[in-house]
């Protein structure tokens, strides 16, 4: 049996090794083109910045493959042939399979700007090459532009910042992150990002770039920008493009759909793991989860399903964590967020608490329906995502919730606990 | 991001380039010329550190010495606390831990040196201070330090262990973990990280463990076989075993004399060594006791009478055992390991050098630690593999792998330093003494319904 999985990072290298358990013998490719080793794309910001080398962010040591006797094929793959059970590399030769995992994760969301592409100075921040790309490009006392308020946007203002460059964080929205924080967090987090001398400009959506020598933004009100570098962070999209035409089915977001074993919902033997897979969420839509520990679950679900196991992927609730500069971000439960997709509450009574900490910069925000607590935000404080979503699970009201709160932290030891304050809003709705 | 991470591995002295070279070189050198004077390997080597303590009024080079280290962690903490002050955590313990160099590892031993007592360091017990558990060196000091010594390093120290972790001296209290934890802080990163270095920790830290039990157990027969309870020797010999005991015990109470009673003691030492009938190289060792007396110096007559108390012993089989077993250790693991390398190679291979792969005091602590209730706790599910917390960890474990797989970490080698939880960039990972409540439920088990 010949395992080939596309992409080396923590969904495919997951699969691999779960196979390898299960499989002594079986022939397990890795393909990739982006890297010898797995290692955390999560991490790269560390590396620019020369807080990691390189080799701290590989996850696994180097023999894992040798020990493993995983298969390394360092090649692009452009199409599948899913008729023949092939995969067609851009160096020429295909790769026959009889199982076939598609761990080939997201790509950035390209700038809709005419000629943004057309000359150097437009980059974005996925994968390794984008890595070195920007590592070469970017100089100290060069004037840089980050488009887009989400985790990659804030990420690279904060290594291109620390580099010594001049940074404008473009947020298209009016406020930075509306699919996690509400305006209240956000005013904490663009504070706490103004403040270590990075120029945010919420509500500013870019609608023109031309090149006059330098690079020059138009925003949202007619402003101008002049910037010698451009870091486009819009968000990323399914890593599909070369499935175009193929008998794997896509949906309508670039997504490989997938049944709730991970296989695909139209190729026979072609799985889908991590940031390319179509997924059912805890509130019933489906979209892929963009996110590191799903990416490896789904691995090792995917690569169960491969060996034959019979498997049900089901993401649990929601649970999250982030960093802004400082400033840690921990979600758990159901936060209403001004994402579309997640916009409307079920009906119910929802009522949402928010404090923020007297003398640190940090924020609680709790949600309540009909009287019972279904989801936490924080910003600053630490706390155990565990702990909540047993709480979520148990029904716990409010006044409960801020009886134990203390239960709940994962700060570093002598902090004192988080207070809570008579003159905390809890105001309607969610 | 850490603010005060940005450039590690960009900084040649950081990241093993020519100046960390060069601070090696330095470091390994200054330490050379502190231990090798005083080794019986190399006896002709220069002393060049007590001129300079004389000329500074310190009454020994090892005064000299605590004074630099207090100096080198009072700046390195200065600069840990730049770099990772924004953590409570890390400003309690770098202030604590360098309080307790200040006065136990420096203040009071002035004090009593210049107070004309032993020098006492009493934040370092037995098996890292070797010495404290040996009949001769308890024998010699008050009986209060020598009770504290016994009951820290049998009983309390193990007990807080079991209740704390390790932590709470290879990071709050001990030197060697001060200086690591202060003035070595931007180079704990070059610990190695692999298996390898791991299985080679468990052999040879343990090993000196080993060492120094053997050590301690043939120091301990030796001098119970002296004292004359085990196996009193008969004639001749017997005399000399006791005027032997009857010396050490003299040593210990010569501070207390007056300069001028030095002298009629010293001569009626004479008298007594003499009328043992003993060979010519214990009769050698009189004259510096007498050179001692007349000088005046109470300190150097003990030390004098003390040499000479080993001479009048008979040789044993045991004895000559333990004398051999001791000056290797001191050499070797005391002086070339414990601090030529595990300081002289900070730049290089990071911070822990001796108390990862060579301290018995860690090696202890740790056996205990693995059975108490310290651990470091993984919020499951949450990790998002970038290694901050493994590359920064000074002892080498690869903290990650832990975190990946939703594993506790109770390793015995953690000194706590809290520099994991401190870079983790999630908020994965949480020291504590809390009573485990076993394994949680796995956050992605099931979904509920809102």
């Amino acid at each position: 049996m010949h395992h080939v999985i596309v992409g080396n990072s923590i969904a495919g290298v997951e699969a691999a090794l779960v196979i390898r358990r299960r499989d002594e013998t079986a022939r397990i490719t890795l393909v990739s083109d982006e890297s010898d080793h797995p290692f955390a794309r999560t991490a790269m910001m560390y590396v620019f910045c020369g807080q990691l080398r390189q080799e701290d962010t590989e996850f696994y040591d180097r023999g894992l493959y040798a020990r493993m006797r995983f298969e390394r094929v360092r090649d692009r793959v452009v199409g599948v042939d899913c008729a023949a059970h092939r995969v067609v590399l851009e160096r020429g030769g295909a790769l026959p399979y009889d199982r076939l995992l598609l761990a080939v994760g997201s790509a950035p969301r390209r700038l809709a700007l005419d000629g943004a592409y057309d000359g150097p100075g437009v980059h974005h921040y996925v994968s390794l090459q984008d890595h070195a790309a920007l590592d070469v490009a970017a100089k100290a006392g060069m004037r840089a532009a980050v488009v887009g308020g989400g985790l990659i946007g804030v990420e690279v203002a904060e290594v291109l910042h620390a580099r010594g460059l001049v940074v404008h964080w473009l947020v298209r929205d009016a406020w930075t992150w509306p699919v996690a924080l509400d305006r209240d967090e956000a005013a904490i987090v663009e504070a706490h990002v103004r403040q270590h001398g990075v120029d945010v400009r919420a509500g500013a959506e870019v609608s023109a770039l031309a090149r006059r020598g330098a690079l020059t933004l138009t925003l949202g009100a007619g402003d101008q920008l002049e910037v010698d570098l451009i870091v486009g962070a819009i968000g990323v999209v399914p890593n599909t493009r070369f499935l175009l035409g193929s008998e794997v089915a896509l949906s309508h977001d670039g997504g490989i759909e997938t049944a709730a074993d991970l296989s695909s919902t139209s190729a026979p033997d072609v799985y889908a793991a991590g940031d390319c897979a179509t997924v059912t969420w805890s509130d019933g839509s489906r979209r892929p989860e963009t996110l590191w520990y799903t990416a490896r679950d789904q691995g090792r679900a995917a690569g169960a399903a491969m060996v034959g196991d019979s498997v049900i992927y089901r993401r649990s609730t929601w649970y999250n964590s982030a960093k802004f500069f400082d400033l840690e971000y921990t979600t758990a439960g159901y936060v209403p967020v001004a994402e579309p997709a997640r916009r409307d509450p079920t009906p119910g009574h929802w009522q949402t608490w928010f404090q923020r900490h007297p003398n640190e910069n940090a924020s609680l925000r709790i949600v309540t329906k009909d009287d019972r607590v279904v989801g936490f935000n924080a910003l600053g404080r630490r706390w155990s995502t565990e702990v909540w979503l047993r709480w979520i699970h148990e029904r716990r009201s409010l006044a409960w919730v801020h009886e134990h709160l203390a239960e709940s932290t994962f700060d570093e030891e002598f902090m004192a606990p988080f207070p809570i304050l008579p003159s905390a809003m809890l105001h309607e709705g969610a | 991001m850490q603010a005060g991470l940005l450039d590690t591995w960009k900084r040649p002295s950081r990241a093993r380039g020519a100046i960390a070279w060069l601070a090696a070189g330095l470091l390994i050198s200054f330490y050379l010329l502190l231990y090798l004077p005083e080794s019986t390997f190399t006896p002709n080597f220069p002393d060049v550190l007590s001129p300079i303590a004389a000329a500074l009024h310190l009454p020994s080079k090892w005064l000299l010495y605590g004074l630099l280290y207090s100096i080198a962690m009072v700046v390195g903490g200065f600069f840990m606390l730049r770099r990772h002050g924004s953590s409570r955590y890390h400003r309690i313990r770098t202030v604590t831990v360098v309080t307790v160099q200040i006065v136990l590892g420096f203040s009071l031993p002035l004090a009593l040196k210049i107070a004309g007592k032993p020098e006492l360091y009493l934040s370092y017990v037995w098996p890292l201070s070797y010495d404290k558990l040996f009949p001769d060196t308890l024998a010699a000091m008050p009986a209060a330090a020598a009770l504290w010594f016994i009951f820290a390093s049998l009983v309390l120290f193990p007990v807080l262990a079991w209740r704390y972790g390790k932590r709470f001296y290879c990071s709050w209290v001990c030197g060697c973990g001060g200086l690591a934890e202060t003035f070595g802080d931007g180079w704990r990163h070059l610990s190695d990280k692999s298996t390898k270095s791991w299985r080679i920790e468990q052999w040879s830290v343990h090993g000196v463990l080993v060492l120094v039990l053997l050590m301690t157990g043939l120091v301990i027969a030796d001098g119970v076989s002296r004292s004359g309870v085990v196996g009193a020797a008969g004639g001749a010999e017997g005399a000399r075993v006791a005027l032997s005991a009857q010396l050490a015990l003299e040593a210990t109470t010569l501070a207390e004399l007056a300069a001028a009673e030095l002298a009629p003691r010293a001569e009626s030492i004479r008298r007594e060594v003499e009328a043992t009938l003993p060979p010519t190289w214990v009769l050698d060792k009189l004259a510096p006791v007498e050179v001692a007396a007349t000088a005046g110096d109470a300190a150097a007559m003990a030390s004098a009478v003390e040499d000479l108390a080993y001479g009048v012993m008979p040789g044993s089989p045991l004895g000559r055992a333990a004398g051999t077993v001791k000056g290797l250790y001191a050499f070797f693991i005391g002086a070339m390991f414990s601090g030529v390398a595990g300081v002289g190679l900070y730049p290089l291979m990071g911070t822990r050098v001796w108390c990862r792969f060579g301290c018995p005091m860690a090696a202890i602590l740790g056996l205990v630690q693995k059975l108490g209730r310290f651990r470091i706790a993984v919020k499951k599910d949450m990790c998002i593999s970038c290694g901050n917390c493994s590359a920064y960890c000074e002892m080498g474990i690869d903290v990650r792998a832990y975190a990946m797989a939703n594993l506790d970490v109770r390793r015995a080698s953690c000194v706590g330093c809290g520099m994991c939880a401190h870079v983790c960039p999630r908020g994965v990972l949480r020291l504590t003494n809390d009573a485990d409540v076993g394994p949680g439920q796995r956050v992605g088990e099931w979904v509920v319904e809102i």
